[in-house]
């Protein structure tokens, strides 16, 4: 059990053992149904992300080399032709990466640090938890064509609610028609998305919380620690796995972010808020350029492994 | 213990659902019994409008016994969605029997990649020709041949508030100087002349398609449109110069760029604003939401050119190459078509492309039709223009609305994203 | 002397304590109230007439109250057809795709083998990848399958688009139980199955809630796949739905936001009975041992 890794590799060794251990028939029945076990237990995940996942993103692997507008017959292979247009010649591929940066920043750093504080906070036993719970995870289960209609009225020149308040307390100056302007549209779906996606984090560092054993909060305050000393020394080191998850996820998120932005502000004004996710769909299924917008859609693979694998394994070696 | 209990609870709860509704919902598409014909028919229309058509589709079958249309509708945000569903059915091999589409580019989308049955023989058989408007037919021809049979004609004009140009003495303008001094004079009276929802780019296209009618001409345009001349010049840039005085002097609600269609409204049901740039369909949808029909009344915009156009554009029902049943799918068409048909569902749409259809009792919709008759039409920029090109458009747009781009350099932009397109149409 | 200097230290901690939670908690309600308030245009509008909302905003107080928007959205926007399709799906979907992503989970945490890395990497891909690029594949293998236009297609790509970060949570949990619990029953004789059923998932039991939770939010919003996949009437889900509200020349906002409303409950109701299970505590004590 212990030599697992030395058994597998290879069935010429087996005679030589067999010599040495008896009976000779049983250890690699043993060891097949060892090796078996794990392959047995992943069978169903890995035909279905084979066939799902897999399969249908290779075969765009292969679209992403072809000028194709997705229907007709005329079909250009251009090789990396698309990817080169993308990475030197394309503007609005250049806006979308840094809004996807800023996008990334902001959406990573507040609803993580926001989510883990009302973790903590919720954690404890108040009155109305339950209710300061759902209602702050409400926002993040709204189908997006409700939260796309819910800020553009907040956001809308004429009557939006958040005018009305800046009115109200005296700093009508500052109104203004947020989304519609190149300066403040990305910012004012960033906060959207923060609304939107804290009770995300949240709920996963609630989940984290109830793995740190009391003893340990104990010990702390036998010690005479104050309650950040205790939270640094002991939650936040104990919801580790946790804080992989939320920053991972977050990240890939941000470079995938698509549905806020689309909804919102279909990438306007000017292209201003274009990201390469929504860049990627206006071209694949509004200007019908097959080839370039799974092109994108790879660069968009490639750019979150880059950033998220390495955290990933680097986090969970064991 | 409570554990095992919950999950065995839940999956009696998944299990009761399932068993309910198996049998209904769960099965493989239902197989059509020998003798009965289903017909595919995807459209984009919802709500009212999707339900008075399924009530028309119903009809059908009363009447047809063995024909059975089935509805895939994808109403929603504007064309993307249906577009993208319609094309991936195509793209994946299960096209539906019939599909919409509006006219130009949209429509070509299908019939240059060969998706579309040419009607020819159709027109011939059923003699639709004489039953059509002929502007419908026109604007649905690509290279002279048709693909679909036209089921509207949406026009567009200025919608107004007649209470608010009577209160400010203000006539219906006979010329571009007129509209521009009605818009100061509401301007002065604290009434925001015009409310655009610049969130799609089509609903301030519509205004750009208007000035470049004053500043162009009819014939200029066209050939512009056709991008058989040039972008990069004086007219061009005086349309953007209008666009961009409009804005500056808060003639259209400030910051309208990101604000829906939908929402632009709203300041002018609410008296705010005094013009909409809208179509005859705005006619329905002011009866139906209960509002004064009295308030409200449009008038085509002056152009100063002759002849006078104003912007249409059609909707199509194609049939698909690839279908199996263009035969009964014409019949259906023909059956739809006829003048009984479309003034009976006549707020399926709000408009027809068949002549002489439309209902005595409307009178939004009789207006309408006696502009359609004395002038003429031009189509929206995006239905002729692809849709990439048409993206670099509306962004050119937008830069002058938030001031990055100077007139001159939007024409410039403008002709450069054109002479791109050339080449590209060359290779 | 002493006693008394203790006595007053105690009574003035817990004054402070209780101080530190009546902040907590006063900021906790400001808080929530202005993170709900935008929810204020969607039961206004839900509750007031079409007229209404057109001459008075949506920000102003409804004229009347319309229930009848709830009815109407239910009946004629077809939302009754849609909810038991959301959730048939919902409520199957997500048991099975979680113990799927459950089983492949416990052998990247728990046991040993060649590959394992690798393996669990080529999970985590997954995550990645954005949806759309799979769309036209999708579905032209569920057309080449024959399960095209029926709920049984949405099932194996919403497993599939789940299972990254199923895996990614599960078998970080899994690697928290302490090893000594798996070997212990291995010595007792348990067969792994018996081991991941009987021990590791009701040890799990958090985490598989939290996920439940998400899961089933994901699948009840889901939209592009369920957009492309189904074209009958009579299969639509929620959020194809909600579309239906929205015309090309205009949206009834009134019966949408009834809609919105009707679409979110289910949803959160769940989030409140499992919420139980979320901080219920298992894990804390049961790791310990």
């Amino acid at each position: 059990m212990l030599h697992g890794r030395e058994h597998a590799a290879g069935p010429a060794r087996v005679p030589e053992r067999a010599a040495v251990r008896a009976p000779a028939r049983v250890l690699p029945l043993a060891k097949a149904r060892r090796v078996a076990t794990p392959w047995l237990f992943m069978l169903p995940a890995l035909l279905i992300y084979l066939g799902f996942l897999v399969y249908p993103v290779v075969s765009s692997l292969a679209l992403s080399l072809l000028r194709w507008d997705g229907l007709s017959a005329d079909r250009a292979f251009v090789g990396l032709g698309n990817y080169q247009e993308i990475l030197f010649n394309d503007p609005v591929a250049r806006i979308a990466l840094r809004n996807n940066i800023v996008w990334m920043v902001a959406t990573v750093l507040i609803p993580t640090a926001l989510g883990l504080l009302l973790a903590v906070a919720l954690n404890q036993k108040l009155p109305g938890r339950n209710f300061f719970r759902s209602a702050i995870y409400a926002p993040g289960v709204l189908p997006l064509v409700a939260v796309g209609l819910i800020w553009s009225w907040l956001y809308n020149p004429t009557f939006g609610l958040v005018n009305q308040v800046l009115e109200w307390v005296g700093l009508g100056r500052f109104a203004s028609g947020w989304l519609g302007s190149p300066e403040t549209a990305l910012g004012a779906v960033i906060v959207t998305g923060i609304w939107q996606r804290t009770g995300f984090p949240m709920l996963l560092y609630l989940a984290g919380l109830q793995a740190i054993p009391n003893e340990q909060y104990e010990a702390a305050r036998i010690d005479g620690a104050g309650r950040w000393e205790t939270f640094r020394a002991i939650t936040l080191p104990w919801l580790r796995p946790m804080h992989v998850i939320v920053v991972a996820l977050g990240v890939i998120e941000a470079v995938k972010v698509f549905d806020l932005i689309y909804s919102m502000t279909n990438g306007g004004p000017a292209w201003s808020t274009q990201t390469l996710a929504t860049w990627m769909y206006f071209n694949m299924f509004q200007y019908f350029n097959i080839g370039y917008g799974s092109a994108l859609a790879w660069v968009i693979a490639v750019i979150s492994i880059a950033f998220a694998i390495p955290y990933i394994r680097s986090m969970v070696r064991r | 213990m409570a554990r095992s209990l919950s999950r065995r609870g839940m999956l009696q709860v998944a299990g009761g659902a399932a068993g309910t509704a198996l049998a209904g919902r769960f099965g493989a598409p239902t197989a059509a019994a020998q003798e009965t014909t289903e017909l595919r028919f995807a459209h984009f229309l919802g709500g009212t409008q999707g339900n008075l058509l399924q009530d028309a589709l119903d009809e059908y079958s009363q009447v047809n016994p063995g024909v059975v249309i089935v509805s895939e509708s994808t109403p929603g945000s504007g064309w993307v969605q249906y577009l993208d569903k319609v094309r991936t059915a195509i793209a994946g091999g299960a096209a539906p029997d019939m599909f919409m589409s509006w006219g130009g580019s949209l429509g070509e989308a299908f019939v240059g990649s060969d998706q579309a049955l040419p009607l020819a023989p159709y027109y011939e058989q059923y003699g639709w020709t004489e039953m059509l408007v002929p502007a419908a037919m026109d604007a649905i021809a690509v290279d002279g041949e048709l693909y679909g049979v036209p089921v509207a004609l949406q026009s567009m004009g200025l919608w107004y508030r007649t209470d608010v140009f009577a209160a400010n003495e203000i006539e219906i303008p006979q010329t571009f100087a007129e509209l521009e001094a009605a818009a100061t004079t509401l301007k002065a009276a604290g009434v925001t002349p015009l409310s655009l929802g610049g969130k799609f780019g089509w609903n301030v296209m519509r205004l750009v398609d208007y000035f470049l009618e004053v500043t162009a001409g009819p014939e200029l345009k066209d050939q512009m449109l056709a991008l058989e001349e040039s972008w990069d010049r004086p007219e061009v840039v005086e349309t953007y110069a209008h666009l961009k005085r409009w804005v500056d002097d808060e003639w259209i609600v400030p910051g309208f760029l990101a604000v829906s269609p939908d929402d632009a409204r709203v300041p002018f049901y609410q008296g705010q604003a005094a013009m909409v740039f809208e179509g005859n369909w705005l006619g329905p949808i002011i009866i139906d939401t209960g509002l004064d029909t009295a308030l409200f009344d449009f008038f085509p915009p002056p152009t100063d050119r002759d002849p006078l156009r104003i912007s249409a554009f059609p909707h199509q029902i194609l049939i698909a190459q690839a279908s199996e049943q263009a035969d009964a799918a014409a019949e259906f068409l023909n059956w739809f078509i006829q003048p009984e048909q479309q003034t009976k569902y006549f707020d399926v749409e709000g408009s027809t492309a068949t002549l002489g259809a439309v209902p005595e009792d409307d009178a939004y919709a009789q207006h309408w039709q006696e502009l359609l008759t004395e002038l003429g039409t031009y189509p929206p920029t995006d239905q002729v223009f692809d849709s990439e090109l048409m993206g670099q458009f509306f962004a050119v747009q937008d830069g002058i609305i938030t001031g990055d781009l100077t007139p001159e350099e939007g024409a410039a932009q403008m002709e450069q994203a054109a002479e791109a397109w050339r080449q590209q149409q060359g290779r | 002397m002493s006693v008394t200097t203790i006595g007053a230290g105690r009574t003035a901690r817990r004054r402070r304590l209780n101080g530190w939670d009546a902040l907590v908690f006063a900021a906790l309600c400001g808080f929530v109230l202005l993170w709900l308030a935008p929810f204020v245009s969607v039961v206004f509008t839900s509750l007031r007439s079409r007229a209404d909302l057109a001459m008075n905003g949506v920000y102003s107080l409804p004229q009347g109250i319309v229930l009848e928007n709830f009815v109407r959205a239910w009946d004629v926007g077809g939302f009754g057809t849609y909810f038991g399709n959301s959730l048939l799906v919902t409520l199957t979907k997500v048991p099975l795709g979680i113990a799927v992503a459950a089983l492949a989970a416990y052998p990247l945490a728990k046991l040993r083998f060649r590959f394992d890395t690798p393996v669990f990497i080529f999970f985590l891909i997954g995550l990645a990848i954005p949806i759309h690029v799979a769309l036209v594949p999708l579905f032209t293998t569920m057309r080449q399958i024959g399960w095209l236009n029926s709920l049984p297609s949405l099932y194996p790509p919403y497993i599939a688009f789940g299972l990254p970060f199923q895996i990614l949570v599960l078998r970080g949990f899994f690697d928290q139980i302490p090893d000594e619990v798996v070997s212990a029953a291995r010595v007792d004789g348990a067969s792994e199955f018996e081991i991941f059923w009987r021990i590791v998932l009701p040890l799990s039991l958090p985490v598989l809630a939290t996920l439940f939770i998400i899961d089933a939010l994901h699948t009840w919003n889901e939209l592009l796949i369920a957009l492309v996949m189904l074209s009958s009437e009579r299969l639509r889900t929620v959020p194809l739905g909600l579309l239906n509200f929205q015309g090309q020349y205009s949206s009834d906002f009134t019966l949408f936001n009834a809609g919105i409303l009707i679409a979110i409950l289910p949803i959160l109701l769940l989030y409140i009975t499992m919420q139980r299970y979320v901080v219920s505590g298992l894990t804390a004590g049961a790791l310990k041992e």
